[in-house]
């Protein structure tokens, strides 16, 4: 089964239709990309899976007419509910916090880090979902909370060795320069433990050595923390090296997916990158 | 093993109120009534705006509701010790309990009372508020302080208007440091924890702490409830002092000095706080030298801190242990590396 399946969810904000009817899966262990113009719904499609937007309660809105209908309170018993299943459990409509400890952790596309915590705190708040000890425990100082304390601070230092950033751990995260601040989103999201990571395009306003070097951390990653990864990228290159499957979204649906060399080829992606030929 | 931290608190807390016991002996008669009263009016101030630094500084909401729930902790504490006075002294010298210790049990009682009913009226307030950010939290913080203010001014059997009198005077220079150095470990405790991350987090990105797990309503609320009862231990100890309650001092006005005390100091700055609350309460007596123009030099102090350093006293740092020994160490090595280099020069 797959780790992630969206169920044909819609997602509208008032009138205006974000996603409209998609349905896509993440297998365990992949690597898959999520391209499209700009304003075609890729970042939704990630608020709406880590519990931002929540999915619409009517199903299809294919025309105006049918929404209309649908949202008439006689039509509510032919209602179906689009839905979001991760790891065989639905997280639709479940808080954000909930989504992040069920396993999925996300990076911004305009980054948002705790930018005057320490680039460690960054890292170290993000163990959160994994600390045990009670209000009470920390303010009294008991034993079993300065283990969690110490085993907290020893995975955080860890992460940071991996990601290169140990010797800013001190830094505040906002004087961090722009690749690295990058990447200590990724080791913030990993802090999670998360078993699918959710990138939204990593390799914005990096130079090509610096979108090369993320391209192989990436797959590195994927191998090291047994993770799957689900990114948007515009960046095809990254895409293209990277990515088992892609898929490809327009004005809020999916208009096409598969291996790399298909969606090159593809007309539709194609026209709707360029236009119509 | 389990009981470990609660002894080890239970000798602390009594290690501390001897000294600070001893403390207040020391200090009363060399510093007089007037400026023995101003000590303990500061560390009721401390203990004040310190708790409002968790809400303001550290998980970054904006309360101006503070001196709301101390009236409420200010009345809950009168309560147990005018009300219920009779009937717990009676119970407590049943016990075999000699009239200064049993005064001083009830005035605990009274504490705890106020802790209690404060930190609830923060639950109460903070359930349905705390989905609102910024501004707009600031208004309904504000709605409560003056409606709850208003409350006990209408209501008669709770003295009305002119508030509560012939409350006992209970309060000592040991209660307040007791208080102050509670908050205050509290607070830092708190800050080193993952709970106090989650609240800086909060501070920072509410998105962000929400995405990597950080259940950020449970959190505001947390911090929320544990101020509020901070908050009411200040009013019982204010209301002990001065032995009566008189409802209009715990206007807006207060809540705003706290605030500026806590923006003053360095928003989530725990000695920037301390240091604030301790300066604003005596700056004013300072400057009464100044007559009339007393408040002039105060707001005009006010604006130029502002101006030459917005980000308070103490910006978000504290003044520590290891801060103290950095300092050292980097003025040792400065020194050492002066005479290297002297002697360098020389050969």
């Amino acid at each position: 089964m797959a780790l992630l399946e969206i169920d044909r969810c819609t997602v509208a904000f008032g009138g205006l239709i974000a996603l409209d009817d998609v349905s896509l899966k993440v297998e365990q262990g992949e690597i898959v990309g999520l391209i499209g113009p700009n304003g075609a719904g890729k970042t939704t499609v990630f608020n709406m899976i880590t519990g931002v937007h929540k999915p619409a309660k009517w199903r299809t809105m294919t025309s105006e007419i049918e929404y209309s209908k649908q949202i008439l309170p006689t039509a509510k018993k032919r209602v179906h509910y689009g839905d979001v299943v991760f790891d065989g459990k639905s997280i639709r409509g479940l808080p954000p916090h909930r989504i992040a400890a069920a396993g999925i952790a996300r990076t911004f596309q305009n980054i948002r880090l705790f930018n005057n915590l320490s680039v460690l705190d960054n890292v170290r708040s993000a163990c959160h979902v994994h600390a045990t000890t009670s209000i009470p425990g920390a303010i009294l100082r008991t034993e079993a909370y300065q283990d969690d304390e110490r085993r907290i601070l020893k995975d955080s230092i860890h992460l940071l060795h991996v990601f290169g950033l140990g010797k800013y751990k001190d830094e505040m995260a906002g004087s961090l320069a722009y690749g690295e601040q990058r990447r200590l989103e990724i080791a913030r999201a990993l802090a999670v433990k998360p078993k699918l990571l959710l990138l939204d395009e990593p390799a914005a306003g990096m130079n090509a050595q610096e979108t090369r070097e993320l391209a192989e951390l990436i797959k590195q990653l994927r191998d090291d923390f047994d993770l799957t990864v689900f990114v948007i990228e515009h960046d095809m290159r990254v895409i293209m090296s990277i990515c088992d499957r892609i898929y490809c979204l327009d004005y809020g649906e999916v208009i096409a997916h598969g291996a790399p060399e298909e969606i090159k080829n593809n007309p539709k992606v194609i026209e709707a990158y360029l236009g119509e030929g | 093993m389990k009981l470990k931290p609660a002894v080890k608190l239970i000798v602390g807390i009594a290690v501390t109120a001897a000294a600070a016991v001893f403390a207040g002996n020391l200090l009363e008669a060399p510093l007089g009534g007037y400026y023995f009263r101003l000590l303990v009016l500061s560390g009721i101030a401390v203990v004040a705006a310190v708790s409002l630094n968790i809400i303001n500084g550290f998980s970054g909401q904006f309360s101006l509701g503070h001196a709301g729930f101390m009236l409420v902790g200010a009345y809950a504490s009168a309560a147990v010790t005018l009300f219920a006075h009779p009937s717990l002294s009676r119970a407590l010298s049943a016990i075999g309990l000699p009239a200064g210790i049993s005064s001083q049990a009830e005035f605990a009682a009274a504490i705890t009372a106020a802790a209690a009913a404060a930190g609830a009226a923060g639950l109460v307030v903070g359930l349905p508020s705390l989905r609102l950010r910024g501004d707009y939290l600031a208004i309904a913080t504000l709605g409560f302080g003056e409606g709850i203010r208003s409350i006990f001014v209408t209501v008669d059997t709770l003295g009305g208007a002119s508030g509560l009198h012939d409350i006992p005077k209970y309060t000592t220079f040991a209660w307040v440091a007791m208080a102050a150095i509670g908050v205050i470990g509290m607070s830092r405790n708190l800050a080193l924890s993952t709970h106090g991350r989650a609240l800086f987090a909060i501070r920072e990105d509410e998105i962000a702490a929400q995405a990597v797990g950080i259940n950020t309503f449970k959190y505001k609320v947390m911090a929320f409830v544990i101020a509020a009862a901070w908050a009411g231990i200040a009013g019982a100890l204010l209301a002990h002092l001065d032995m009566n309650i008189d409802p209009r001092s715990y206007s807006f006005m207060k809540s705003i000095e706290l605030v500026v005390m806590v923006v003053l100091g360095g928003l989530g700055s725990v000695t920037g706080a301390v240091i604030a609350a301790i300066g604003l309460t005596w700056l004013p007596e300072l400057l009464r030298a100044a007559a009339v123009y007393r408040m002039v030099f105060y707001s005009v102090l006010l604006i130029f801190m502002m101006i030459v350093r917005r980000q308070g006293l103490f910006g978000r740092s504290e003044i520590s242990m290891r801060w103290a020994v950095d300092i050292v160490r980097r003025a040792a090595s400065r020194a050492f590396a002066k005479k290297g280099s002297g002697s360098n020069g020389a050969a």
